[in-house]
């Protein structure tokens, strides 16, 4: 699987992280990780999960019939789940570097814009917590 | 079940079909059954987004059938280089050819300012360029979609109206550079997106700045199209290299495989010039212009070897994979 994953592929194993799902819960979950702005459509789903199937990261846990209708339930395996570590790992390590980033910005046209406090050592850097 | 979702699961059976059926079997039952969860109470047929959906992933799943999935990610990025390739090309005629004043006594009917209707095709995949950098994929591919359009049309448009258009030597390898682009991916990257946009407005600052030659002129033509041929396949090699060192992945072989016909098709006249000498046809300086019907046919050869090759490697690889069960069927790679 080539890294760094797709962000579909990201959201499905995240989806999956907790407990196995079938198809369309797993389309219900990654829209709701996303906040909608990603809706997996199925056949762009089972061929990813097809992927991730070849890949060794999700396997068939259960089969079951709901209402006449077939539902395969996925579950992450341990490759999948250390991959899913290592990425969001990934991930985070370049939050926290562009954090750092924006906050050193932030600090930079500070001091520009009120020379005095710069000098007395007051940050008046904004608060990018929502990044952190 | 209701008379509606009878009628609703029908339709997505018969959309089905778009898979091998081998994997019909094992998967439609549960891929139709997500649909109509997935659908609205009141829905009475799939979406066209559903209808492209299942469309698509039937490809795919034939692609995967034969151990072929990485070309569909090779056909993105193929995409990426060949939109780039097709919007520098038309910067390069539009500044070099079209702009500058052509010598009268080689026009027959101008498309004013322009020398001629090669200027609205060029125009036409600038825009493409420009799509790729500030629209989504899809209206993307609608401005590729309408630049192959134009190209199309010059040949019929200039016969019917007698304005000049630019030679089939120039337009043919635009046309196959145009089918890859339409493959643009549906999540571009940035690099991706910006690339058309920079190389095409890098090409068209350079090429007003030599100036230009103000009209289609066979020996510079088939330099400029030479040149485009060797950047392509150097840029796509170097590429694929990379991303096999790097990611381990094929996608950039794939690439290659894809874009051997618009590299075919713009070293045309060069790789005439290299059968007419083996044929003994050459001039008696050897280096006569190569005669239409020779052009024709190696552009017929080159066609059909590049489009066969896509076949061939999917039919070899495939065997290849079978006869070693240890390798993953998407990517071809051991597992062990």
């Amino acid at each position: 699987m080539p890294t760094p994953l797709r962000e579909p592929t990201f959201l499905i194993l995240t989806a999956l992280a907790p407990e196995p799902l079938h198809g369309y819960a797993v389309v219900a979950k990654v829209a709701d990780l996303s906040d909608g702005r990603i809706t997996l459509r199925p056949g762009t789903l089972y061929g990813a999960l097809d992927r991730l199937g070849d890949d060794g990261l999700v396997a068939v846990e259960r089969e079951e019939v709901v209402e006449g209708r077939l539902r395969r339930y996925y579950q992450l395996t341990d490759k999948g789940t250390e991959v899913l570590y290592a990425e969001t790992e990934r991930m985070r390590r370049n939050v926290d570097a562009a954090t750092r980033q924006m906050r050193a910005r932030d600090q930079q046209a500070s001091s520009a814009a009120h020379p005095t406090a710069g000098r007395a050592g007051k940050s008046a850097a904004r608060p990018i917590g929502g990044l952190a | 079940m209701s008379g509606r979702q009878d009628r609703l699961e029908r339709h997505y059976r018969r959309l089905l079909l778009a898979y091998p059926a081998a994997y019909r079997v094992e998967r439609g039952d549960e891929i139709v059954g997500t649909y109509l969860e997935a659908a609205g109470s009141d829905q009475r047929l799939p979406s066209v987004a559903d209808a492209t959906d299942v469309l698509r992933g039937g490809m795919r799943q034939h692609l995967r059938a034969n151990r072929a999935a990485g070309l569909a990610a090779g056909a993105s990025v193929a995409a990426t280089f060949a939109l780039t390739a097709a919007v520098v090309l038309a910067a390069v005629w539009l500044a070099y050819i079209e702009l500058p004043p052509a010598p009268s006594w080689l026009v027959t009917r101008q498309v004013s300012p322009f020398w001629s209707l090669g200027a609205v095709v060029w125009i036409a995949w600038l825009g493409a360029g420009l799509a790729a950098l500030a629209l989504p994929a899809r209206l993307t591919r609608w401005v590729v979609l309408a630049a192959l359009a134009a190209t199309v049309a010059a040949e019929p448009v200039a016969a019917l109206s007698g304005y000049d258009r630019p030679p089939l030597l120039v337009l043919v390898p635009q046309l196959a550079l145009g089918m890859l682009a339409l493959g643009w991916p549906t999540r571009p990257t940035w690099t991706s997106r910006m690339a058309p946009a920079i190389a095409g407005t890098a090409a068209l600052l350079f090429t007003v700045r030599i100036g230009g030659a103000g009209h289609y002129y066979r020996g510079i033509d088939s330099e400029v199209l030479a040149v485009g041929a060797i950047v392509l396949l150097a840029g796509s090699l170097l590429l694929a290299g990379f991303s096999r060192a790097l990611h381990g992945d094929n996608r950039g072989l794939w690439a290659v495989l894809l874009l051997l016909l618009p590299i075919g098709l713009l070293a045309i006249d060069p790789l005439a010039g290299v059968v007419s000498e083996v044929t003994g046809q050459a001039g008696p300086y050897g280096n006569q212009p190569n005669e239409w019907p020779m052009l024709a046919g190696v552009t017929v050869v080159v066609t059909i070897l590049a489009t066969g090759a896509v076949p061939l490697v999917i039919g070899l690889r495939a065997r290849l994979i079978r006869q070693r069960p240890g390798l993953c069927p998407t990517c071809g790679k051991s597992r062990t």
